[in-house]
Formats: C-alpha cells, sequence, structure tokens
C-alpha cells in the first residue's frame, strides 16, 4: 500500500512524447483518420501495383462508362479507367501536397527565425516585405507566380509553397518570439545556457508540435490549392490524371457523366477531411492546456 | 428562524471534476456553518478544494466537468443546491457575492468598470440606468476611486485598483454573505493591508458575513473570527481562531504553523511539511494526510477518520486527537 | 485616432507600390516574348523588333518598370493583346461584378457562420456542437469548385432552379455565392466556435456569472463581444479567400467579371492583364483589410488606447 501512494509522484514525470502519443491514441477519430491518411500515402507509393488496368490504357467501347463492378469508377471520356487513374493522380496530388507544405515549412523557418532571431532590422525587412506579399490574396499569388513559373510537377510545387510562405512565417515568428521571450528561456540563459543550446534544447521541442499541426492542416489546403491551380489551367494538366486535372478534363460532361468529376473531388475532399481531422487531434494532443 | 442560527450551513458536500477521462475529487464531505456577521476563513494549499467550495455556494462551477454528487447547502433557510436557477439569480451579486483572486483578469476587457458595476445594480437593485450609475459612482468612490474614472476600461486601472472595482462590484448590492477568494494573493504586499482593511470596513458597515479563502496564515490571524483548515477536500480541522491558532491539533494545521517564521523565536530553520499534496485523482485511502504524516499509525490507512470535538466547536479529523477529546 | 488613420494610409500606399513592382518583376521573367505571342511564331524579326520597340520592351528592366509604375498612377493599365482594347475599359465593367460576388460571399458566410459557431460553443457537447463541428469539417475539406460543378449538376441540370451560367438575373448569383462560401463559411464557425470556448472559461465570464446576469446575457453581453473581436479580424481577412473564391467561380459558372477575364488572359499569356488585374485587386485587398484594422481598433478598447495616446 505504501508504495502504491508513492506511485502518482513519480508519474508525473512520464515522457511527454510519449504522453503525446497516448493522447492521441485515445482519440478514435483522429487515429482513424490518421490511418486513411496514411493507407493513402501507402497508396501513392505503391500506384503501379495497385492499379486494375494502365491508368493510359484507351478503350473507344469503353468511352463514358459508368461505374460498373468492372470499373468500379467507370471510364472517361477515352475510356481510361478511372479508378486507376485516380490511384496514379494520388502521387501527383498528394506528392505536391507533401512537398509544397515542406517547402513552405522549410523556406518560413529560416524567413521566420531570421525575423524573430536577429533583432529589429532583419525583422522589419521581413515583415514588410511579407506585408506586400500578402497584400496579394493567397489564391491569386499561387496563381501568378504558377503563371510566372508555367506548368508541370516542380514549377507547381514550388508556386504552392511560396504561396505558403507568408502565412507559414508569420506563424513561426509569432511563435519563436512568445517562446523567446517566454520565462523559461529567460531563466535557461540566466543559468548561462549557450544559445545553441537554448534553441535546440527550449525553443525547437516547444516550436515543434504547432509546426507539425500547421504542417497536418496545410496539406489538405494545399492538395486542393494544386487541383484548382489544374483546374483553371496552370498545375497538372491532363493528360497527367491529377485529380485537379481530372476534374478540369470532365467538367464539360458534367451534365451527362458526373462520374467524371464526383470521384476525384470525393477524393481530395477526403484527404482534406483526414488532414483536418489529424491536425485538431494533433493540437488536442499537444496542447497542454486543453488537458484542464 | 432565530438570529442566532448559522445562516450558512453546508452538510456532507462532495464535488467531482471529470478531467481527461479520470474523476478528481475536488470536495470530500466538507460540512461548515457560519453565523451571521462572522468571518470564517478557508485555508489551505493550492488545490486543496477552497474556491471549489465557494463556487459551489454560487453555483458557478462549470458542469460539466464538474458535478456536484452529494451534500447540502443551507443559506438562510433556503436548499442553495435545490433552488431554481431562476431564484439563483437574484441570490447571486445580490445575496451573495464573490471576489476573485485574480484581479487582472476578474473584469470584461471590453466594458468600462463603471458600467461593470451599474449592470450589478440595475440587476438586483431595479435602478433606472441614471440612478444605478449614480450610485455605481458612489461605490467606486466608496473604495477610493473617483468617480470620474466610471468610464475607464480595466486595462487604464492597476491591479490594485482593478481589485477595489471587483470589490465595489461585490458590495454593490449589501449582500450578507461575501465569498472572498485570496482577494489578495495578486496583489503587492503594500496594496494587501489596504484592501484587507478596506474589505474588512465595508463588512462592518453591511453587517455582512464573509467566507475569506487564503494560504496566508497572516490574514487569518487579522480578519477571521472562525478557520477551518482544508486538506485535500476534506476539511481536517476547523474551530474558533484561538482553537486553531493556540491549539492547533492536526498534524497538518501544526505543521502550517511550523513553516512560519515568528517574530519572537530564535529557531534556526523553518520547517516545511514533508511531501506533496496527494494526487486528487488517486487520493489515499484512510486519512488523506497519512502519506505525509510524521504520526501515522496503522489505523490512519484504512477506514473514514471522523472528526473529534476537542472543545467545544473545535473539531479535529485525526485518530491521535481521539485521546485528547476523550480527555476533555 | 486620426493619426493612426493617416499612417496606416501611408502604409499601405508603400504596401501597394511594392506590389506593384513585386508583380512587374515576376511578370518581367515570364518565359516567352510578348511580341512574338502577338505576331505568332512565324513573324519577320524585323517586325518582331519594330513591336518590340513600340510596346516598350526593348527597354531596360528599371525604365520598363518606371513606365508601368508611372501608367499606374494614371491609371493606364495598357492593352490586351487578345481582345485589342485597353485593360482600363473591361477592369472598369467587369471590377463591380467580382467585388459584389465576393462582399455577397463574405456576408453569406459571416451571416451563417459565426451564428453557427455561436451555436456550436454554447452548446458544447451536445447534439448541435457535434452537428457545427461535422459540417464545417467537411465544408473545409470540399473543394470549392468542384462544389460549384456538383451545384450545376443538381440544380441546374436535374432540378432546373438556377442557371449554370452567365448573369442574367439574381438566380444566377445564387449558385456562385453559396458553393463559394462554404469553405469560409465553415472557417468562420470552426473559429468564431473557438473563439468562444476560449472567452466562456475567461475569469470575467466568472464574474458575470456571480453578479446574478442570466446565463442568456452572460454569453451574448459579456462573452460573444470578446469573442468577436478576433471573429473581425478573420472577417476582414477572410475578403482574400473571397476574392479567389469569386475568380474560381466566375471560371466555373462563365460569369464575365474580373476573375474570368484574368483566368482567360494566363492561358492566352495576356501578360499585360494578368499583372494589371492581380494589382488592382491587392489594392482592393489592402483597402479591405486597413478598413478591418480600424474597425478592430475602434471596437477593441485596449488596441484603442494605443493608437489615440491615452
Amino acid at each position: 500500500m505504501a508504495e502504491k501512494k508513492k506511485a502518482p509522484a513519480t508519474a508525473k514525470k512520464k515522457n511527454q512524447t510519449l504522453e503525446i502519443i497516448k493522447r492521441l491514441a485515445r482519440n478514435k477519430v483522429a487515429m482513424a483518420a490518421g490511418i486513411v491518411f496514411v493507407l493513402l500515402f501507402v497508396m501513392a507509393i505503391f500506384a503501379p501495383l495497385l492499379e486494375p488496368y494502365d491508368y493510359t490504357l484507351m478503350n473507344g467501347k469503353l468511352a463514358f462508362a459508368k461505374p460498373s463492378l468492372e470499373h468500379p469508377f467507370g471510364c472517361d471520356r477515352l475510356g481510361r479507367d478511372l479508378m486507376s487513374r485516380i490511384i496514379r493522380g494520388s502521387r501527383f496530388s498528394l506528392g505536391m501536397g507533401l512537398l509544397g507544405v515542406l517547402c513552405s515549412l522549410a523556406a518560413a523557418s529560416v524567413l521566420g527565425s531570421v525575423a524573430g532571431f536577429f533583432g529589429q532590422v532583419a525583422d522589419n525587412i521581413v515583415m514588410r516585405l511579407l506585408d506586400v506579399i500578402q497584400a496579394i490574396p493567397g489564391i491569386l499569388l499561387t496563381m501568378t507566380i504558377s503563371t510566372v513559373l508555367g506548368r508541370g510537377f516542380f514549377n507547381t510545387v514550388l508556386a504552392l509553397s511560396i504561396g505558403g510562405i507568408p502565412g507559414n512565417t508569420r506563424m513561426l515568428r509569432a511563435m519563436i518570439l512568445a517562446i523567446r521571450n517566454s520565462e523559461y528561456v529567460e531563466a535557461a540563459s540566466s543559468i548561462n545556457c549557450s544559445k545553441a543550446r537554448i534553441i535546440a534544447k527550449h525553443i525547437l521541442p516547444n516550436a515543434f508540435a504547432p509546426v507539425l499541426v500547421g504542417a497536418a492542416m496545410g496539406i489538405g489546403g494545399t492538395i486542393g490549392q494544386a487541383s484548382m491551380l489544374s483546374f483553371v489551367g496552370l498545375g497538372i494538366q491532363p493528360p497527367d490524371p491529377e485529380w485537379g486535372a481530372l476534374i478540369s478534363d470532365g467538367r464539360n460532361y458534367i451534365a451527362t457523366y458526373p462520374h467524371l468529376i464526383v470521384f476525384p473531388g470525393l477524393m481530395i475532399g477526403i484527404v482534406s477531411l483526414c488532414a483536418c481531422l489529424l491536425a485538431d487531434g494533433l493540437r488536442d494532443a499537444t496542447d497542454p492546456k486543453l488537458k484542464k | 428562524m432565530s438570529q442566532n442560527k448559522d445562516f450558512l450551513r453546508i452538510e456532507d458536500l462532495v464535488v467531482e471534476y471529470t478531467s481527461d477521462g479520470e474523476i478528481v475529487q475536488a470536495v470530500n464531505g466538507v460540512s461548515l456553518s457560519l453565523e451571521k456577521g462572522k468571518t470564517l476563513g478557508l485555508v489551505g494549499e493550492t488545490g486543496a478544494g477552497k474556491t471549489t467550495i465557494a463556487k459551489t455556494i454560487m453555483r458557478i462551477l462549470p458542469e460539466p466537468p464538474a458535478r456536484v454528487c452529494r451534500g447540502r447547502i443551507e443559506f438562510e433557510d433556503r436548499d442553495l443546491l435545490n433552488l431554481p436557477e431562476k431564484e439563483m439569480l437574484h441570490i447571486r451579486g445580490n445575496q451573495i457575492a464573490m471576489i476573485f483572486q485574480d484581479p487582472m483578469t476578474a473584469l470584461n476587457p471590453v466594458m468600462t468598470v463603471g458600467s461593470q458595476i451599474a449592470e450589478v445594480i440595475e440587476l438586483h437593485d431595479h435602478l433606472s440606468g441614471g440612478e444605478a450609475k449614480r450610485k455605481a459612482v458612489e461605490m467606486l468612490e466608496m473604495v477610493g476611486i473617483p468617480g470620474a474614472r466610471y468610464d475607464n476600461y480595466p486595462h487604464e486601472f492597476s491591479g490594485g485598483m482593478k481589485q477595489r472595482v471587483v470589490i465595489a462590484m461585490a458590495l454593490a448590492c449589501a449582500p450578507q454573505l461575501l465569498l472572498a477568494d485570496e482577494p489578495t494573493t495578486a496583489l503587492d504586499v503594500t496594496i494587501q493591508a489596504q484592501v484587507l482593511e478596506m474589505i474588512a470596513d465595508l463588512k462592518k458597515r453591511y453587517d455582512t458575513s464573509m467566507i475569506l479563502i487564503t494560504h496566508d496564515l497572516g490574514v487569518v490571524a487579522r480578519t477571521c473570527d472562525d478557520v477551518a483548515v482544508v486538506y485535500a477536500g476534506e476539511i481536517i480541522e476547523n474551530g474558533s481562531l484561538e482553537d486553531i491558532f493556540d491549539h492547533p491539533t492536526h498534524p497538518y494545521t501544526i505543521g502550517l504553523f511550523g513553516a512560519l517564521p515568528k517574530l519572537t523565536g530564535n529557531e534556526k530553520r523553518l520547517s516545511p511539511v514533508e511531501g506533496l499534496p496527494p494526487d486528487p485523482t488517486h487520493l489515499p485511502a484512510g486519512c488523506k494526510f497519512s502519506p505525509r504524516c510524521p504520526n501515522v499509525t496503522e489505523a490512519c490507512r484504512s477506514g473514514e477518520v471522523p472528526a473529534y470535538e476537542m472543545t467545544p466547536g473545535h473539531f479535529v479529523r485525526c485518530h491521535l486527537a481521539a485521546n485528547a477529546a476523550k480527555e476533555v | 485616432m486620426w493619426r493612426y488613420v493617416l499612417k496606416r494610409l501611408g502604409m499601405m500606399v508603400f504596401v501597394v507600390l511594392g506590389v506593384a513592382i513585386l508583380v512587374f518583376s515576376l511578370m518581367y521573367f515570364v518565359p516567352g516574348d510578348p511580341a512574338m505571342l502577338i505576331l505568332g511564331s512565324g513573324a519577320d524579326p524585323a517586325d518582331v523588333a519594330r513591336l518590340r520597340a513600340q510596346m516598350g520592351i526593348d527597354k531596360p528592366y528599371l525604365v520598363q518598370l518606371g513606365t508601368f509604375l508611372n501608367n499606374l498612377l494614371h491609371l493606364d493599365f495598357g492593352v490586351s493583346y487578345q481582345y485589342n482594347t485597353p485593360v482600363i475599359e473591361s477592369v472598369k465593367e467587369r471590377l463591380p461584378r467580382t467585388l459584389f460576388l465576393s462582399v455577397m460571399v463574405i456576408i453569406f458566410q459571416t451571416l451563417i457562420g459565426i451564428p453557427l459557431g455561436i451555436t456550436a460553443a454554447v452548446n458544447a457537447g451536445k447534439w448541435q456542437d457535434t452537428f457545427c463541428v461535422i459540417v464545417s469539417m467537411i465544408g473545409l475539406a470540399i473543394p470549392g469548385f468542384w462544389l460549384s460543378l456538383m451545384s450545376i449538376k443538381v440544380f441546374s441540370v436535374n432540378l432546373g432552379w438556377f442557371p449554370s451560367f452567365g448573369i442574367d438575373s439574381w438566380k444566377s448569383y445564387v449558385l456562385p455565392i453559396v458553393t463559394m462560401a462554404i469553405g469560409g463559411l465553415s472557417m468562420n464557425t470552426r473559429q468564431t466556435r473557438a473563439a468562444m470556448l476560449e472567452v466562456i472559461r475567461a475569469d470575467y465570464v466568472t464574474t458575470a456569472k456571480a453578479k446574478g446576469v442570466s446565463a442568456h446575457d452572460v454569453i451574448y453581453k459579456h462573452a460573444l463581444p470578446n469573442a468577436l473581436i478576433p471573429v473581425i479580424t478573420m472577417i476582414g481577412g477572410s475578403f482574400g479567400g473571397a476574392l479567389g473564391g469569386a475568380i474560381i467561380a466566375e471560371s466555373v459558372f462563365v460569369m464575365p467579371g474580373l476573375g474570368l477575364y484574368l483566368t482567360n488572359a494566363i492561358n492566352a499569356l495576356d501578360y499585360a492583364v494578368v499583372r494589371s488585374v492581380v494589382v488592382i485587386l491587392a489594392v482592393w485587398f489592402s483597402m479591405i483589410m486597413l478598413v478591418t484594422d480600424l474597425v478592430y481598433a475602434f471596437v477593441d478598447p485596449r488596441i484603442k488606447a494605443q493608437y489615440t495616446g491615452k
């Protein structure tokens, strides 16, 4: 009995990461969304093995075929199996979403740290630059950059990530400033912690969680933006089966063959939804304030 | 309905919180009583359940996560816990008022301080806007703030001034019972004394009874008639100020006084109470203080500890007190 | 207060100048020769050179930039090679439609999103909350242009309630506004809910309760005004999204606004148009943000005090 009573006091010192994972695991919705999310990426990686048909194979007889047992999502205007095209297209959509967010966050963390760490002048320059960039509404900025860079996978990733830089930089800068001015960092520097140590031990771990949440949240939005770029004629263009390109390809047949649009759109929706749910779950699990 | 009857009586109050799927036992069978015009000090460590008791009296606990499991709160022969919310509205701010711990966050940042005071007057005294405003200005001046500052916003005030506003707000309708939840903790020491004095003055003027929640024994000594020591959601010792200060009996109470420096004494070290308060999600069986108690016995670790009456009105929840109580 | 307004106006001038320089510089590096585009790839090099000189694009970057800015100042946005008409004329005709569309989107998403968010927060944990959370999550996930296409299928093609393209009557605006507002509406709901939940937990709300203020007044008199402060910024910020939505909606519903003008120009490599439209929309966006900031400063006494010099 006596030992049992001591347990709670030591239990408080549990590993924080473990604690976060445990809390996330208890959130069934977030876990389900996370699993679907991971499965979608697995699908993208093994796309060639999973496609029931060759995604480029045309079959005139099957043009505009409605969904059936052989072709669960039906066929497009050239008789290509839509399911295979969507599976292959996940490589474009998910790839652009993931890469776009990662590049954007990488660039933003450089800019955000410069602004947050290196005093007034650097901060002013970065912030005024962001003021200018953010005066252009987000989608418009991405469209403009995409126009300049041209179509194609990597150009679009670049356009998407540049479009995301201002928002992410602001978020990171605000966070770095908040952490830098916090009392625990002051405490650390008062006991002569080196700058490098403060950054590694105090700032990064505290900045990591919100960035992770932001990234999860951003993937859904970025995939949506990518598909929109394709839709207005930028981004990835047919015959590449990016999901937005598939929608764009089928838009003229919406009245008669809606399946051409329904399925790719649902895929975008499902990915965004999972990303959103996962991000929400992560935020709840990492925000100690919500424990109470 | 005699005048002498306790006008506030709490019996066997149990309040739980649900947090992260675990149940936190915040208040475990608290019984209290308060006579008209008297001041009761609720003393205890942070997290002992003092604020929860006060909020339960006001019925302003957030439910959920909080839940009042059992107990009775009688205020002027009314059963507060079973009163319809509509009647409760007439009691809150009117007959029972509360002063909160942190004046920095207790005022609405987008309303002028004057209108926040006038609001409570309008609600309960049924005055017109102009009259309520006049009375609110009066209240401001009574707590030492120029009436001209009626239209200022909370951010234009210092912490001490804000607490004065909060006090003015609490006393605006001359409540019979004032619940002061650590009214001075967030203030500078120099201002603490002023604020306490002011509360005492105003209390006398309106013949208000008060429950003062604090962990500052010095404050208790200056202001209270009765004292109840709270530990892990239980009252482990209660009695008159003299009972507690001159004859502390429970090992925890003794420990609390041991942790105070004495101006007259010449002890070399203060003796803190060893250990930490128990995890409220897993309270120890038996006496809640037993894991930290220097005089713990086997009997302490199982079963409920009853309250023993040492001298009339001085109750102690400790087996060790049993012998002494019998001797009396 | 006036000093603050002037200061913000001054800042806006610089931001707009920055945007103009940025957009011009970006478009300067667009691959391809505009003169060649106009004349076709088989054109006589001498003709191309003459046109380049005529368009001024043989001059150095800085000279071109100067000319561009000077022209902007005189509201001269150049000529669309596609339609061979001055850009300013098309803008005059089309801008009001796009602004109307985006303002309607804002109004719609605000008027529905904020009450939904409040309802959800007030009923936290109950079915109303769950409903709002799920619906707003789905609304956020679904791409607007896809929703527009689906609405055409259901409400135009199948039910015949609304036209699928053009701007013939008020009916033409229903589908674009509703479908493009869904995303922002969901965002508004989520953020209002979050802001309300945070404020409801605040100490001053407990103070209000302790004063005997009724549950209804606690929420609408004490909590809501505080929760609305961040929500106001959000409404201003969502104008960017609404403008973007309008651009896409015009493309889906073939509405002759600035957005359709822009997307057509992008596909036709009509860079004079792209450049001008982006700058014009950015100016509008900046103005809306300025108004938002001023409103924000006006409603929050803490911020107001900073600028009135109290």
